[in-house]
């Protein structure tokens, strides 16, 4: 007979390889940071400095930051369990419920979020949004509804993104020197096209950039952590190979991204397949695929629910990124989906329990007909859609 | 004081951590910050320096000024450059061996910056780097190497101290022509330079009708020069150059220098056509214009033997090429036409070789002019 686990997640299955725990998680998914940590420094600071753009102390600078935001984080959260339990104050409790809290992950995260140029007390900021007000005030580890980092990005995002500009912003020391770069970021070239309602094509959203192997590289201007799909490939093939995450998810989450991307790129009359790859590998959405929604806390925890959570997220992505005031769209869906983690959690559990039967299949057919209006909604949103819509719409006034 | 950090040590040391964090953590961002200016400061003097061959660094000038005004490109109106900052550039033993002005002025749009180089040991202008434009890119962005190239170890000695302008981008070429004058300008202020000054003026210009003497030189000249206005007729070659003398004051040699900046300034006349040859066995004297290639059309003049007017004229050579019609069609149209006529009113235009027709025109109408004014106009 099967078993089901209750309470909050992350639950490990006790038929999974023998000796590993919620530790072994936890340090598995630090080791698959790792790649995107080194090429982020190496990118921002090490490059940088081969260049003879900046000096040796501003290279250390991007792992300074990096480190900075575990380290932040980890302290936010001893402050924290000091002041919330009197009766457990001195050094090794703390010390033995931070081993627990895995405190560290969100605050780096967090730093692989933000431009290299971000001041630290912004990133002291956005460290305390996510560790206190996006996880200790839900309760600590396992009961935030909030991805934590993403929580401190947004609210970064939202209200500091200006103190970021004015300290130097996203590119770093030899970035700032390409003309073509025009200071913006592939995805800030092309939320200006879609603002003026101009057509995009590859020569303005791609060339200024090298070519779509820089996109898979990583040699662009962006995030820290967000740029280089290829460092974060080796960190996700670690994280499958080792079975902390399911192969499926980010590659659904991708896949919807991809193929919304195609669509609307198709109708909007260039049906290449640069702008799809291109829309993955710009921005977040690799990052977020690998290291954000198979977090196991704010995510679904079963399969159906972790297929019909990266569906959604990737639709989303798409449409925040013609509609949104970001040029991002990951961030803010990502943050819309953690709210529905648990309805989803709920009835698709019930469905693999029970089959398509009532309530599933009512759940399941009122979320493919919200699936198909937002996907809808997401590709006649895009300008270029509107805009290939134009001569339809003309000749139907006509008839 | 023990007791307070017995109690409460562990939250004063974590939130110290904070602290730290928070002051030390401040100052590196801002050193980042304040690092990016920094950098930008040494790319641009870094950029400054390269201007000069053995540069190393660059001190702060403190120029004279000049007060000069210039013309508005496309306009009436003047106005005076605005001298931005200025450099000296020291070699690797410190030894000044070059200033560096930066100038701004204005093209099609105020705001043309750009540094001038001029080295102290030859006065030259070593190089010229744009600083900030605000040009219509797509104009601005026909000024090729070429053009750049006009700036580098140009001598500044020279009566004709200016560079040919690009087509397409003419305000933005004068822009920078004006702030190699203005630099050079502040440089004689600053380092007693002196400019070459001529006072020239070119009265009249006409071609030589003189058959004896038309392969020794091609145009005759009146000029008023020096403060005391001296006048003199000159001979000069097909580029303006001085030959000789036939009459009047003696030309100095900064007159004489000057007299191929000065006469094609002056416009008096229409000098498309040059004269090649004369062949006074043969009495053929042979012309050419320039059209739509740098070669031209070559025409012969048949003289007659009293050398007071032309028998006709013939086609000789030509290097332009013209849409659907072959090659000397448009020019022996208007050969035949005038010989048959005595002038080419007759003749349509040809489209597709206005280029050509307009020289063939040019070239008749100077026979027509040379012919009255042979043997004396009788």
């Amino acid at each position: 007979m099967a078993r089901f686990a209750g309470g909050k997640a992350p639950f490990l299955r006790l038929s999974d390889e023998k000796g590993k725990n919620t530790n072994t998680i936890m340090r598995d998914f630090m080791i698959a940071l790792l790649p995107v940590v080194l090429f982020s420094w190496y990118k921002n600071g090490i490059q940088v400095y081969i260049d003879g753009n900046i000096n040796f102390f501003e290279m250390l600078y991007p792992l300074f930051l990096i480190l900075m935001g575990g380290f932040l984080s980890v302290v936010m959260e001893g402050i924290f369990f000091y002041i919330t339990d009197k009766k457990n104050r001195n050094l090794n409790d703390i010390l033995r419920k931070l081993s627990t809290s895995y405190a560290a992950i969100p605050g780096v995260i967090l730093a692989l979020l933000l431009p290299v140029y971000t001041p630290i007390w912004v990133l002291m900021f956005a460290t305390f949004i996510a560790t206190i007000v996006g996880k200790m005030l839900f309760g600590g580890f396992g009961h935030n509804i909030f991805n934590p980092a993403l929580l401190g990005y947004a609210i970064v995002g939202f209200t500091l993104s200006g103190f970021i500009t004015d300290a130097g912003g996203v590119l770093n020391g030899s970035e700032i020197l390409v003309d073509t770069y025009a200071g913006a970021t592939p995805l800030g070239i092309f939320a200006q096209f879609r603002n003026t309602g101009e057509a995009f094509s590859f020569a303005a959203l791609v060339e200024p950039y090298g070519n779509l192997w820089d996109f898979f590289i990583g040699t662009i201007p962006g995030a820290l952590g967000e740029t280089s799909a290829l460092a974060i490939l080796i960190g996700g093939v670690w994280l499958v190979a080792r079975k902390i995450i399911k192969w499926y998810t980010p590659v659904i989450y991708v896949g919807t991204v991809f193929v919304i991307s195609w669509i609307i790129g198709m109708i909007a009359g260039d049906a290449g397949l640069w702008f799809p790859t291109y829309s993955i590998l710009s921005g977040g959405v690799m990052f977020a695929a690998v290291f954000m929604i198979t977090e196991p806390v704010t995510t679904p925890t079963n399969s159906l629910g972790k297929i019909v959570f990266a569906l959604f997220l990737g639709v989303l992505t798409v449409l925040f990124r013609f509609v949104g005031n970001l040029p991002e769209g990951v961030g803010t869906s990502l943050i819309l989906m953690n709210i529905f983690a648990i309805p989803i959690d709920t009835y698709s559990g019930i469905i693999r329990t029970k089959g398509f039967k009532k309530p599933g299949l009512s759940f399941i057919s009122v979320l493919a007909g919200i699936f198909l209006i937002i996907a809808a909604y997401t590709i006649i949103a895009s300008v270029n859609m509107y805009t290939a819509f134009l001569p339809i719409i003309n000749i139907w006034q006509v008839i | 004081m023990k007791e307070l950090l017995n109690k409460k040590g562990l939250i004063i040391g974590l939130s110290l951590i904070l602290l730290i964090v928070f002051v030390f953590g401040g100052m590196y961002s801002r050193y980042m910050t304040k690092q990016i200016d920094v950098h930008e400061v040494e790319r641009y003097e870094s950029s400054l320096v390269e201007l000069v061959d053995d540069g190393e660094s660059l001190e702060d000038f403190e120029s004279e000024g000049a007060n000069l005004s210039y013309q508005i490109p496309g306009s009436e109106d003047e106005y005076s450059p605005e001298l931005i900052e200025a450099y000296t550039v020291l070699d690797d033993s410190g030894d000044e061996i070059a200033v560096i002005y930066v100038i701004e002025t204005i093209g099609r749009n105020e705001g043309v910056r750009a540094a001038y180089a001029i080295s102290l040991e030859n006065d030259e202008l070593l190089g010229m780097k744009t600083i900030s434009n605000n040009e219509t890119p797509s104009f601005f962005g026909r000024l090729n190497d070429r053009f750049y190239r006009q700036f580098v170890d140009k001598d500044m000695d020279v009566i004709d101290f200016s560079i040919d302008a690009v087509s397409g981008a003419t305000y933005s070429s004068l822009a920078f022509e004006t702030g190699m004058k203005f630099a050079r300008e502040l440089y004689a202020e600053d380092y007693g330079f002196e400019i070459i000054n001529v006072i020239l003026e070119i009265n009249s210009l006409e071609y030589n009708s003189d058959l004896d003497t038309i392969n020794d030189y091609q145009f005759v000249a009146e000029i008023t020069f020096d403060e005391d206005n001296k006048t003199s007729v000159i001979q000069l070659d097909g580029d303006f150059n001085y030959i000789g003398t036939e009459s009047g004051d003696e030309v100095t040699q900064a007159v004489k220098d000057a007299l191929p900046v000065f006469v094609p300034d002056a416009n008096l006349i229409n000098t498309d056509v040059t004269i090649n040859n004369y062949d006074s066995a043969t009495r053929k004297l042979t012309v050419s214009v320039s059209g739509f290639s740098s070669s031209g059309v070559t025409i012969d003049l048949l003289i007659d033997e009293s050398l007071d007017s032309v028998t006709s004229i013939e086609y000789v050579s030509s290097g332009e090429s013209y849409y659907e019609q072959p090659q000397g069609s448009v020019e022996n149209g208007f050969v035949d036409t005038y010989n048959n006529d005595g002038s080419i009113d007759s003749v349509d235009d040809y489209a597709g070789a206005t280029i050509t027709a307009n020289a063939m025109k040019t070239v008749i109408e100077w026979i027509q002019s040379f012919e009255s004014s042979l043997n004396g106009g009788n």
